[in-house]
């Protein structure tokens, strides 16, 4: 029997929960962008879309409007197609061609009557298409509906893509929200020289706990992991449902001394933990941790890899212990 | 409310007494004379192409604060500048430049009056 070290045990009352609620998307105001060349034009949107729930944020000419996109990020972007000296339709193509704008829903405002401009704008990616005019109080009542339905539909594209990301039993991060974060956790160690870590959490001899109690009974180990790990880990940190029962911690900002630390105290806790289904079974994890302490050329494959063999050692050395990866090449593995 | 089109009769905007257009429209309005100066200035110096635009950004602005003669002269002017721009004919007597100008001038009259004769 693994030691569990002097740590209270704890009973775990009533039934766990295995649903799983989305992660609350932010409730703050959405932006909206307007890319006008005039002044008024913006004080009049200005007084005209005070009684909606957003923050109307301004841009004088398309290059402005552009980098403004591209800084925050609005909900929705309302662009005049016909500004004095600028191609109207080149600046929306610009926004959709830049991925960090592309999915940003853009209504262009103009006064051409002719369809072919509609055509042109809708074919390179406009969601919607307003007159510029607004001088009948149909016109405003019309702009405000339109942006109203446009940040709707934007908001549950947004909630979707959450969550795609989301594993469905644990409510945690999937694999394509760990590669993605990752990445950026990279980009950012080697941009700002940050220290960056990673541990590989696996609940040990998981199978026997299916195959003994029943694949509910191992859910209910999943999802109490999970929250285990959600409740330790800080708010900059990214927990993830990797595999099967493996979790991957990222820990941006974490040297490895202090990631050791982090997983220690959930091995621990894991270890004290009471289930309902199997009160004389305890859980224990195994768990690898690589990092580096500044910046590093490292990618994200191999922070995986010296990861997972750290992990790999540490079941080879009886399970139930953290495992600090050695950063060197790993070795080939029996097969 | 007298009509807009009478000579000398004031240009009153139908949006006076919206809350929501509390002030602007007197921002509009200070800002008017400015922009007929540089309407005129650019008409002086027959620079049509950034009569145009200005033409463009008044009447906008013109229609948006409830000022809709203004908005519709504006948009005549423009309408006129650019078909002259790529060879167009304006009026009813094809191949006559000279009432083409003639038309021209008319319309660009029109929206300076509109503009002097826009109150509150």
């Amino acid at each position: 029997m693994p030691s569990r070290g002097c740590v209270t045990r704890e009973r775990i009352h009533g039934h766990f929960d295995t649903g799983n609620e989305p992660v609350p998307s932010s409730e703050t105001k959405p932006t909206v962008l307007l890319i006008d060349d005039s002044p008024m034009v913006h004080r009049l949107l200005a007084a005209r879309l005070q009684h909606e729930h957003l923050d109307l944020v301004a841009a004088l000419t398309g290059t402005e409007g552009v980098e403004s996109a591209k800084s925050r990020r609005p909900s929705a972007i309302l662009l005049d197609l016909d500004m004095p000296g600028t191609d109207g339709f080149a600046v929306l193509r610009q926004l959709k061609a830049d991925p960090a704008t592309a999915t940003i829903p853009v209504v262009v405002l103009s006064d051409a009557r002719d369809s072919d401009a509609k055509v042109t704008a809708f074919d390179l990616g406009a969601a919607d298409y307003v007159s510029a005019s607004l001088d009948l109080p149909g016109d405003v009542a019309e702009l405000r509906a339109r942006l109203r339905a446009v940040l709707r539909h934007e908001r549950l594209l947004r909630l979707l893509a959450e969550r795609a990301e989301l594993d469905g039993l644990t409510g945690l991060g999937n694999r394509a929200q760990f590669d993605r974060r990752l990445a950026q956790v990279l980009a950012e160690n080697q941009r700002y020289g940050h220290a960056v870590s990673l541990a590989l959490l696996d609940a040990d001899e998981f199978k026997s706990i299916n195959d003994t109690f029943g694949h509910p009974a191992g859910d209910e180990v999943l999802v109490g992991l999970a929250r285990l790990i959600q409740a330790t880990c800080r708010a900059t940190d990214v927990p993830c449902r990797y595999g099967g029962e493996e979790f991957a911690l990222l820990m941006p900002n974490t040297a490895p001394d202090d990631a050791m630390v982090v997983c220690e105290r959930v091995r621990e806790a894991m270890a004290a933990l009471v289930w309902p289904r199997h009160p004389d079974r305890f859980v224990t994890i195994s768990v690898g941790v690589a990092g580096v302490p500044g910046a590093s050329a490292l990618t994200g494959t191999q922070l995986v890899e010296f990861a997972d063999e750290a992990l790999y050692q540490a079941k080879r050395a009886g399970r139930n212990r953290v495992t600090r990866a050695t950063m060197e090449q790993p070795a080939a593995r029996p097969g | 409310m007298p009509d807009p089109y009478t000579p000398s009769a004031p240009v009153r905007s139908h949006y006076a007494g919206d809350p929501d257009m509390a002030g602007l429209i007197d921002q509009f309005l200070q800002r008017l004379p400015e922009q007929v100066e540089t309407l005129e200035r650019l008409w002086r110096e027959q620079r049509f192409d950034d009569l145009r635009a200005t033409a463009r950004q008044v009447g906008r602005d013109s229609a948006g604060f409830g000022f809709a003669p203004l908005g519709d002269a504006a948009d005549r002017l423009q309408e006129s500048l650019w078909s002259l721009s790529h060879g167009m004919n304006l009026g009813h007597e094809p191949g006559s430049a000279g009432s083409d100008i003639d038309r021209l001038r008319a319309q660009f009259q029109e929206l300076i009056d509109l503009c002097r004769r826009a109150v509150a």
